[in-house]
């Protein structure tokens, strides 16, 4: 079964997913034109301001794709009634927090998620000096060793699926992995032994 | 090979994919060796980090695709509401014509504005602020180098440093520099990505990734996200006042 919209590419539900996996643009462009009128007209429906209707808009797509890599989300052919659950569930959870804390606006809390927000991720790492490191070590590691550790290590791709992409034989591809983390260990301690002497 | 054994249990444990029971048997064989506990914390610290990359990421690509494509608009509620809509579409298209589009648009001045033209108008080189004393970043060398090409207005060499050492610091300072060197070559295509990402980042580089990636967006003639860009910069930033003179010369 093909996803339909008019004047839009089409997809299929399979395709949407591996494609929310992959980041690939054209598969966000289309379920922000497909989805998007749904989620802004909700929002707007329930007293949000146009201000809301963008971020609300980022935190449900945002949410889905945390379920599909997360794998909490199945294909069984209601991506719609999904999104459309997601953003009146996210949206309630939203006012009834603002009820709470009235002086709040949701840019204020800037696109908080519910247990994994970039900004306790990013703030989490500021604090951590290991995980300072680790995120310093992976802007120096070399584009290949880091396509590959992304994709080991958090996109559940599939070794076999790895190596047919990159083109390796499986074993070196194992081989390679192995020493692109060990590599990319021995920046992170480097860090933070030159970070130590610094302080 | 038995340490390519473990590495594949620590991620499975890291990405979730182990049962209780398995992920309990592997924490136990962590806490049994000293080694095995270091790799079993350095697993999570990467995936914390890997994970937070990876949010940074679709942050930028759905902020992105808000500039460019605008907010959607609202949708006719029912089957009548779309027929409706699509005659009142029709009517006023056909009005329109008949009341002679040429002058309106000729007074409006629709043909006579070139994006482009405009983008090379305002487009400034930002002023260097970076300072690079005391500064013991890796690659620190390549950062030198490319602020001082940006100085001498040589954007070509800036891009080529600023981009090495981009590449490995992803200081979002030096990222904006970068992307305004592309810019002053009229390369787009680069600048754009990076000032996305400039967005995520809170204050003045947020605010002027916003200023330059609207000039991104005229220099490759999509009027419309340069314009959404545009609206969504605050009266009281420094870019203000241009934002809103450029936005006046844009409808």
């Amino acid at each position: 079964m093909l996803v339909k919209e008019k004047g839009l590419m089409e997809f299929t539900p399979q395709e949407i997913l591996s494609g929310l996996l992959e980041k690939r643009t054209d598969v966000f462009r289309y379920l922000y034109k497909a989805y998007g009128p749904m989620i802004a007209g909700y929002i707007r429906k329930n007293s949000g301001t146009e201000e809301d209707v963008t971020e609300m808009i980022q935190v449900v797509i945002l949410e889905l794709w945390i379920a599909v890599r997360d794998g909490r989300y199945e294909e069984e052919g209601k991506l719609g009634q999904y999104i459309y659950q997601l953003t009146s569930n996210t949206w309630r959870d939203e006012l009834r927090k603002r009820r709470n804390r009235p002086q709040q606006s949701l840019s204020d809390r800037d696109l908080q998620l519910e247990d994994e927000t970039e900004e306790n991720l990013t703030s989490a790492i500021v604090k951590d000096r290991y995980l300072n490191a680790v995120h310093e070590a992976m802007g120096q590691l070399g584009e290949v060793c880091r396509d590959i550790i992304q994709m080991y290590h958090l996109q559940k791709i599939r070794l076999q699926e790895i190596a047919e992409r990159l083109e390796y034989d499986y074993d070196n591809l194992r081989k390679r992995i192995f020493d692109c983390r060990k590599k990319l260990k021995q920046l992170t301690e480097n860090i933070l032994a030159k970070n130590s002497e610094g302080v | 090979m038995e340490q390519m054994e473990w590495q594949e249990k620590l991620r499975a444990l890291s990405a979730g994919e182990l049962t209780p029971d398995e992920a309990a048997k592997v924490l136990r064989e962590a806490a049994e060796s000293e080694t095995k506990q270091a790799e079993l914390q350095f697993s999570q610290k990467l995936t914390t980090v890997l994970k937070e990359r990876d949010l940074f990421e679709v942050k930028g690509i759905v902020a992105g695709l808000i500039m460019e494509e605008g907010l959607p608009t609202a949708e006719p509620s029912s089957w009548l509401g779309k027929l409706g809509l699509n005659w009142i579409l029709g009517l006023s298209l056909f009005l329109l014509l008949g009341t002679g589009v040429f002058f309106i648009g000729k007074r409006m001045a629709w043909w006579a504005i070139d994006p482009q033209a405009l983008a090379q108008q305002y487009l400034q080189p930002m002023e260097n602020v970076i300072y690079l004393e005391d500064n013991e970043a890796p690659a620190i060398e390549d950062l030198r180098q490319g602020m001082a090409a940006y100085d001498q207005q040589n954007y070509r060499k800036a891009a080529q440093y600023l981009k090495s050492y981009y590449a490995q610091v992803q200081d979002g300072n030096a990222g904006l520099f970068l992307a305004i060197s592309h810019l002053m070559e009229g390369e787009t295509d680069q600048a754009t990505p990076i000032l996305l990402n400039g967005l995520q980042r809170p204050g003045p580089i947020q605010e002027a990734s916003r200023w330059y990636l609207a000039l991104a967006y005229l220099q490759r003639a999509d009027t419309q996200a340069a314009i959404n860009t545009l609206e969504a910069i605050p009266a009281s930033s420094i870019y203000g006042p241009e934002a809103q003179e450029l936005l006046e010369s844009l409808k």
